[in-house]
C-alpha cells in the first residue's frame, strides 16, 4: 500500500451549491467525507461519506449545478417550477489511480447526501496512463454554447 | 475602499492591473502585480512580500468581502500548523491581525458562515 494511504488525508474542503455541505475528499482513506454545517451555528456534523474505489486516492473534486430550460411541451423528468430541471454533480479527480468520476448527487429529506456514479474516465482520456502519473487538480470550465443548447 | 473602484475606471485609458497572492513552503507570501499595457504585452512584478505567515505556507484563502487573506501553514518543519490573517491593502501589503496553531498538516482551506455577520474557515488536514 502506497505510505500516504496508511492514514487518513483529507486533502481539499469544498462547499456544496446549496451551501449547506462541506465535502473533503480523503487521499488516504479512499473517502469523501460529508460534513453538514449547522443550522444555527458553524459547527460542522460528519455524515455517512461517499465510498469511492479502494486505492484510488481521491484528491480533489468539483461540483457543477446542471440547470436545464425546455419548453413546457417537452415531457421530463425531475421537472421543477417553469420547465426548468437542475441536477447537481460531483467530479473526484483521484491521485493514485489517475481516474476522473462523476457522481450525481441528490439531497434526501432526512440530511446527508447521497452519490450515484453516472460516469468514469481517466484523466488522460483515450490514451494509457504513463507510470509515475499522479492526478493533483481538477478546474471546471462549463462552455456557453453547451450550456445554451441543453 | 474607494480606490479599487477608481482604478477600474481608469482602466480605458492605461493600463489594468491585477493581484495575485502567492504562498511558499520557504516562508514567503509574495503579492505580485500583473498589468498589461494597452492592448500590449502582460509584466508580472512582485510589489510585496511578507514571511509573517507561520509554519510553511501551503495554502491561501481570500475572503474578498471582509478584505481578509487567510494563510493555511502546513508545518513541514514545525511542530505545529499555522492559520495567519492578514488584512489586504490596496497597494498589494499585508498586515498580519491574528495568527493560531493548528495541528500539522493544512493542505487546503474554504471559508464560510452561518449568517451575514458569522465567519468560519474549514482547513482540510
Amino acid at each position: 500500500m502506497p505510505e500516504i494511504q496508511a492514514a487518513p488525508h483529507p486533502h481539499q474542503a469544498v462547499i456544496d451549491p446549496t451551501g449547506r455541505y462541506i465535502v473533503t475528499p480523503d487521499l488516504g482513506a479512499d473517502l469523501i467525507r460529508v460534513f453538514q454545517i449547522s443550522n444555527s451555528s458553524n459547527d460542522l456534523l460528519e455524515r455517512e461519506p461517499l465510498k469511492v474505489k479502494p486505492g484510488s486516492g481521491p484528491r480533489h473534486a468539483v461540483f457543477w449545478t446542471h440547470t436545464a430550460h425546455t419548453a413546457s411541451n417537452h415531457v421530463q423528468r425531475h421537472k421543477g417550477p417553469n420547465g426548468v430541471s437542475r441536477h447537481i454533480y460531483l467530479y473526484v479527480v483521484t491521485e493514485l489511480a489517475n481516474t476522473l468520476t462523476g457522481y450525481r448527487v441528490d439531497y434526501p429529506d432526512n440530511g446527508g447526501l447521497t452519490f450515484t456514479e453516472v460516469s468514469t474516465t481517466t484523466t488522460f482520456g483515450n490514451s494509457p496512463v504513463p507510470d509515475g502519473a499522479a492526478a493533483a487538480e481538477i478546474a471546471l470550465v462549463v462552455s456557453l454554447s453547451e450550456s445554451l443548447g441543453s | 475602499m474607494y480606490l479599487p473602484i477608481i482604478a477600474a475606471l481608469l482602466v480605458a485609458s492605461s493600463k489594468a492591473a491585477t493581484i495575485l497572492y502567492v504562498a511558499s513552503y520557504g516562508g514567503a507570501v509574495s503579492t505580485l502585480s500583473l498589468s498589461q499595457q494597452l492592448l500590449g504585452p502582460y509584466s508580472l512584478r512582485k510589489v510585496a512580500s511578507t514571511t509573517a505567515c507561520a509554519s510553511n505556507p501551503s495554502w491561501l484563502t481570500l475572503d474578498q468581502q471582509r478584505r481578509v487573506l487567510y494563510c493555511i501553514g502546513e508545518g513541514l518543519d514545525s511542530k505545529t500548523g499555522g492559520l495567519t490573517a492578514f488584512i489586504t491593502h490596496c497597494n498589494g501589503s499585508l498586515s498580519r491581525v491574528s495568527a493560531t496553531d493548528t495541528v500539522l498538516g493544512g493542505v487546503n482551506a474554504i471559508t464560510y458562515g452561518v449568517g451575514a455577520s458569522s465567519a468560519a474557515i474549514a482547513i482540510a488536514h
